[in-house]
């Protein structure tokens, strides 16, 4: 940390008022689906109602004037739509996968009218073997394995040895605005996309390769961008490829595709299901060996499937020092739609598994959770899952005890635990206590979250560039790839700039993303662009406050360096620091079960999270909140499956619920800061950590609630529950 | 079929000519340009495409065009200017309430609602408002917090400044105001569409029940109420081809609500909402209606739609049947008075022929004034939830105690022991139809209160062999256990 960071780093948090805050609060903000409809050509796609079939014929009928088709045959590039490795197609070319795999797309002027031609369209199918579970899979598209110690000989020598399994359901993203975009390829031989995306670079890529077009004639903007949450990272790239190739057949008029709530939950990656298996070994209260096995449904497609399933693995045994390890990671190939990412990416599976599975030892040997789980925690200095080291310090302890506090947890635990007792006496003796119809529990959880890309990714393939231009009248802007899709990053980047420069937050512009201004900063995605570009931008401000010339317009642009401190990252071996530093999670929660009727209730969740310094209180605590939240929905109300057939049909917010306003009234959340001296000010990453401990603190109260069964799976239906009660 | 709508948009005069089926939501947005009107569902269920409908919180997706003749549409856009939203605005500010922006326009105009009529709301009711305005971002509780301190701050503003009518204001209920009492077309239209002259070209919005009954006998018509059912189903257009929508808000008759006896007459137009204002409702009435979704397709549905729809998940309509609600039809052929049970033929289909109107339910009250009553709804949240098995029941007692103290427990002797004078049970969302079987019930009526206890084993057993729930979002095996349970637990606590 530089001078002006600790002269400066007091008030950096001190909230401002957001970038974008006027037009969104004003409602002027354009999102794609806003901008006028004037001479906009319409696509509506066709997709298969088929998990696994072959095509043998596509019958459009006929077409009104002004009416046109997209397919495969259209694609003047590749047909590959670009993700991480190459085999999702742009245009399904004789083959579909799951059930809404694109054919291709009807597009014209009226969008209802290009709806029921898309509807309309015969395709001939041959039906071919389709495999909807992972139980069923033939094929893994990955298969990572890595450990430490002796994981056998850990088990020859324990006092108990445990094994369970884990499964964890779909989480649907559900962004309040659909995903879209509008294409328009112009006379000049410039193709412009804009739309609502998380990484402009991504899908400026994946465009040049399905069009053939070079650097120079794709341009990427992002719009307003009504949330993401990993929803949009990896997906406007295949979309973006569609409609990019049905703007070149338009002759210069715009097209745009904008999903309806249904096609998008349905057919738009989600959280990957999980199904994991883990074994461990106790010897002395100890856990001294874990052997885990585990499974994500990818879907169709690889996608984001690598990078999340690597990410869920490191993350798999939790935060406990455990000396010996076996762990695997498998993606099944699955024909239904590919999974990606989602808030987390790949972590709350695994986290749910271990700190559960650490419930249930515990229990099991007659100790209170809480302590059991304290005595392990990991400890700076020690080694990390895969043989790096936590560098920095572990908060862990002092978190713990400020939710203990916040939330009377040791006190309510007991109390609860008492009334399960009269319960079990009086369910012989059919006393009133008995029948009670309110059971209560409480439960917590511990988590990590690693900061930034998995492994070498900043040093070896994003390579980062951040840029800040000053005009010759002094006017500062900063141009990164980062989107603002509501987590404030065009402010918290903004103040950072300005905070250097000695310049007031207001007059430093930035705009929405455009890949023809910016240079590529890399994604907006794991947690990484304030800690990471925030970094740049910092750097490129101090360089920029002494290089700074009076009347004269100046550019200064900083790279990415990787900290020196790191153990490199190996991804063959999985060995390395595979994260410079963690964003550390504790929570409790205090549920109520309605014992006749199987539903759960949220009397309180208390959270405390460490991300670094904030840059923006408020706007850390809204992060925070929101994804307190969508923890609490996934362990609960949020539930989503593939039929029989293979169609998802919870596909509206009517069938697949999140919590709204009344769910979860008490819900608070305190911020813990340790420093993280390589991002700016100390901060580290923030967006994705709230979401990835709260479902194994929501089972575990539910578990206490139900009289100390064990559960292994979310989301935790009334059904289930209801379930258990009988039982 | 085309008509011609006229309404007030943001206090300018706007005359549209098109299908009055359309969703007001398109209208306002493909049409007219007003793209702070969000889209997130199309059907009810997230609030981005809230806006006032002469000055009440509404779906704009709920809402059929030909519905808004001659009202007051407010979006954001015509609130921009009012010092309470100069004050959300700070206060959303401050908290950095807005993420992503999108739920925004939606909970600024859920907030609007609520700050008019209570200026210093609660948290909880606060929550309660913008409970059908869903955010994936937020967690909610900063715009909470800022709705919280915009209200304190309008309060403080008001009573610094009283008497002075600048301040604090009502200038957003004075927008709406000016609007419904500027009524139409005094204003240069500002839609370059054809102004009405096709004859006809009106949307059938009659305002007394002889030309609603004598249009629905001429033509081929669907009432269209408060539209929230209607409207729901993207792939269905409300009126299927061939038809046309009549729009029944305006039809005084529909509106009443009134005693006769113990007997309660609610007007089949009137909304949740109107509903919920009147003191006079049952109380297991009002709290079904209280559970039902959220604030703004409260403001629109109506107690006639829910029962005509014909849904076995209706929750009005599951008060309606525990308390034995008689429905009254009229037609221009005349009237019939139909018991709710006779009402429905099966899952949507009713004995309503399409020349009659549902115009009053008649409410028994004498039970819901002497007994004990209880009303579960078990639904996948607290707000926005269709029912996934729900419950009343219904039971009184012949007490020498006071009617009214109903909870006290008759700790009597066999000689005043009470004897169970009436019996009702309900299961909703379990068959094509709610499950009403006053011969089960009968069992225990006229029983002393032991031996009422004596018997509730077998009642539930009559109950376990008639109830065969179907499968739905939850199984049948559950849906059956909680019917069970609920009964189980209502028939025990009352007769303990
Ligand atoms: C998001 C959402 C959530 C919902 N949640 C709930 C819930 O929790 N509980 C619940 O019970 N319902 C719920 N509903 C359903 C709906 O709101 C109610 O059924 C409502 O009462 C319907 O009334 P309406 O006036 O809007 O009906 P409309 O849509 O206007 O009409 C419904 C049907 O009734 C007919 N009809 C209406 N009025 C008359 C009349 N006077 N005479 C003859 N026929 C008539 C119409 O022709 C139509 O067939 C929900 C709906 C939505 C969209
Ligand atoms: S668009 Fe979701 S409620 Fe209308
Ligand atoms: S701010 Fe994004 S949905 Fe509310």
């Amino acid at each position: 940390m530089g001078q002006a960071a600790s002269r400066t780093a007091s008030h950096i948090s001190q909230s401002v008022v957001k970038k974008d805050h006027a037009e969104k609060m004003g409602g002027t903000a354009l999102y794609v689906g806003d901008y006028p409809q004037q001479d906009m050509l319409h696509g509506a796609l066709v997709r298969s109602p088929h998990p696994h079939a072959r095509i043998q014929d596509i019958r459009y009928p006929e077409l009104p004037a002004g009416y046109f088709t997209v397919d495969a045959s259209d694609v003047p590039g590749e047909n590959i739509a670009h993700v991480v490795l190459d085999d999702s197609l742009v245009f399904a070319d004789g083959e579909v996968f799951f059930v809404g795999d694109v054919i291709a797309m009807i597009v014209g002027p009226d969008r209802r009218e290009a709806y029921r031609l898309a509807r309309a369209t015969d395709v001939v199918y041959e039906l071919l073997p389709a495999v909807l579970t992972v139980a069923d899979a033939q094929e893994f598209f990955f298969d990572y394995r890595y450990g430490s110690g002796d994981v056998q000989a850990a088990f020859a020598e324990a006092d108990h040895v445990y094994e369970e399994e884990f499964e964890t359901g779909y989480q649907e993203q559900a962004y309040l605005e659909p995903q879209g975009f509008i294409a328009c390829f112009a006379q000049d031989g410039v193709l412009t996309l804009h739309g609502s995306l998380q990484c402009p670079y991504y899908v400026k890529a994946a465009v040049m390769k399905a069009t053939g077009l070079g650097s120079k004639a794709v341009r990427i903007q992002q719009d307003h961008t009504g949330g993401g949450f990993g929803g949009k990272e990896a997906f406007p790239s295949i979309l973006g490829c569609q409609v990019a190739i049905a703007a070149m057949k338009a002759a210069g008029r715009p097209v745009r595709v904008v999903f309806d709530r249904r096609e998008d939950m349905e057919f738009t990656s989600k959280r990957h299901p999980s199904k994991s298996r883990y074994r461990a070994a106790v010897r002395d209260g100890r856990v001294t060996a874990l052997d885990i096995d585990v499974q994500f449904d990818s879907g169709a497609f690889t996608t984001l499937s690598p990078v999340v399933l690597q990410r869920g693995i490191i993350a798999a045994p939790g935060v406990y020092r455990v000396p010996n390890l076996a762990v695997r990671g498998r993606g099944a190939r699955t024909n239904k739609v590919p999974t990606g990412a989602f808030r987390g990416f790949g972590a709350p599976q695994t986290f749910f598994a271990i700190e559960l599975m650490m419930e249930h030892i515990a229990r099991d040997l007659g100790l209170e959770p809480l302590d059991f789980k304290r005595a392990q925690l990991v400890e700076r200095g020690d080694a990390t899952t895969t043989g790096g080291r936590y560098h920095f310090d572990v908060p862990l302890p002092q978190m713990l005890a400020d939710v203990l506090v916040a939330s009377d947890y040791e006190r309510k635990r007991a109390r609860y635990a008492e009334e399960a007792r009269v319960r079990a006496k009086g369910a012989c003796e059919r006393s009133e206590e008995a029948r009670a119809r309110f059971r209560r529990g409480i439960g917590l959880a511990l988590w990590f979250h690693g900061a930034g890309f998995t492994g070498s990714g900043e040093r070896d393939i994003i390579k980062g560039r951040a840029r800040i231009h000053k005009s010759a009248a002094g006017q500062v802007e900063v141009l990164v790839s980062q989107s603002d899709i509501g987590q404030g990053i065009k402010t918290t980047l903004a103040k950072i700039v300005a905070c250097e420069l000695g310049l007031p937050y207001e007059e430093i512009i930035i705009s929405n993303p455009d890949t023809a201004r910016v240079p590529d900063s890399g994604p907006t995605v794991a947690s990484r662009s304030l800690m990471i570009v925030g970094e740049l931008l910092r750097r490129a401000a101090v360089r920029l406050r002494e290089e700074w010339r009076e009347g004269q317009e100046q550019d200064v642009e900083e790279h990415f360096v990787e900290p020196d401190f790191l153990v490199p990252f190996d991804l063959e071996t999985f060995s390395g620091d595979a994260y410079p530093t963690y964003a550390w999670g504790a929570a409790v929660v205090e549920l109520q079960i309605d014992s006749l009727t199987g539903t759960n209730e949220v009397l309180g969740c208390w959270a405390s999270l460490d991300v670094g310094t904030p840059i923006d209180q408020a706007i850390v605590l809204g992060q925070m909140e929101g994804g307190v939240l969508q923890g609490l929905g996934y362990a609960s109300m949020e539930q989503m499956a593939a039929d029989a057939s293979g169609r998802i049909r919870n596909n509206s917010y009517s069938d697949y619920l999140i919590p709204s306003a009344v769910d979860v009234p008490e819900l608070k959340v305190q911020m813990h800061v340790t420093k993280y001296p390589n991002g700016p000010y100390g901060a580290a990453g923030a967006g994705e950590v709230p979401l990835v401990g709260l479902p194994p603190a929501y089972l575990a109260a539910a578990e206490q609630a139900l009289d100390g069964v064990r559960l292994s799976h979310i989301p935790l239906t009334a059904e289930e529950t209801l379930k258990v009660i009988v039982r | 079929m085309k008509t011609t709508v006229t309404f007030l948009l943001n206090g300018e005069t706007v005359t549209w000519r098109g299908d009055p089926g359309m969703k007001l939501l398109d209208l306002l947005r493909d049409e007219l340009g007003m793209t702070e009107v969000k889209c997130g569902c199309r059907e009810g269920e997230c609030g981005a495409c809230s806006v006032l409908l002469d000055g009440v919180l509404v779906n704009s997706c709920l809402v059929a065009a030909g519905r808004v003749d001659a009202c007051a549409v407010t979006t954001l856009a015509g609130l921009r200017t009012t010092a309470r939203f100069a004050a959300l605005d700070k206060a959303f500010a401050r908290h950095s309430a807005v993420q992503c922006g999108y739920c925004i326009p939606g909970m600024i105009l859920a907030a609007e609602a609520l700050l008019v009529r209570t200026p210093q709301p609660s948290e909880a009711e606060i929550r309660v408002a913008i409970s059908g305005n869903l955010c994936r971002c937020t967690g909610y509780n900063a715009i909470v917090a800022a709705i919280r301190e915009a209200a304190e701050e309008l309060a403080g503003a008001a009573a610094a400044g009283a008497g002075a009518d600048a301040v604090a204001g009502d200038a957003a209920r004075d927008v709406v105001g000016a609007a419904v009492g500027a009524a139409v077309g005094d204003v240069a239209s500002v839609a370059p569409v054809a102004p009405a002259a096709a004859p006809g070209a009106a949307a059938l919005c009659p305002t007394a029940l002889p030309e609603a009954l004598e249009l629905l006998a001429a033509k081929n018509l669907v009432p269209c109420a408060g539209g929230t059912d209607l409207l729901a189903h993207e792939y269905a257009p409300p009126a299927p081809e061939g038809s046309e929508l009549l729009f029944v808000h305006r039809i005084g008759e529909l509106k009443a609500l009134r005693w006769e006896g113990d007997v309660l007459r609610i007007g089949a137009g009137l909304t949740y909402g109107e509903l919920l204002d009147r003191s006079q409702i049952p109380e297991i009435l009002r709290t079904a209606i209280a559970s039902i979704a959220a604030p703004a397709v409260r403001n629109a549905g109506t107690i006639g739609g829910n029962l005509a729809n014909a849904s076995p998940k209706g929750d009005a309509a599951l008060a309606c049947f525990v308390t034995d609600c008689t429905l009254r039809l009229v037609s221009v052929h005349g009237e019939r008075l139909v018991p709710i049970g006779a009402f429905y033929q099966g899952r949507g289909r009713t004995v309503r022929r399409p020349d009659e109107l549902l115009v009053e339910i008649l409410m028994p009250t004498r039970w819901t004034q002497e007994g004990r009553w209880t009303f579960e709804k078990v639904g996948g949240r607290k707000a926005l939830a269709i029912s996934r098995v729900s419950f009343a029941g219904l039971v009184a007692f012949d007490i020498d105690a006071s009617p009214h103290d109903t909870d006290a427990s008759p700790h009597g002797t066999a000689n005043t022991e009470p004897t169970i004078t009436h019996l009702a049970t309900a299961f909703g969302a379990v068959a094509d139809v709610v499950v009403r079987r006053p011969e089960i019930d009968a069992m225990l009526i006229g029983c002393a209160l032991t031996e009422a206890q004596t018997r509730i084993p077998e009642w539930l057993a009559t109950w376990e062999a008639a109830l065969q729930p179907v499968r739905g979002r939850v199984s049948a095996e559950y849906r059956k256990q909680v019917c069970l349970n609920l009964a189980r637990a209502f028939i025990e606590r009352s007769l303990s």
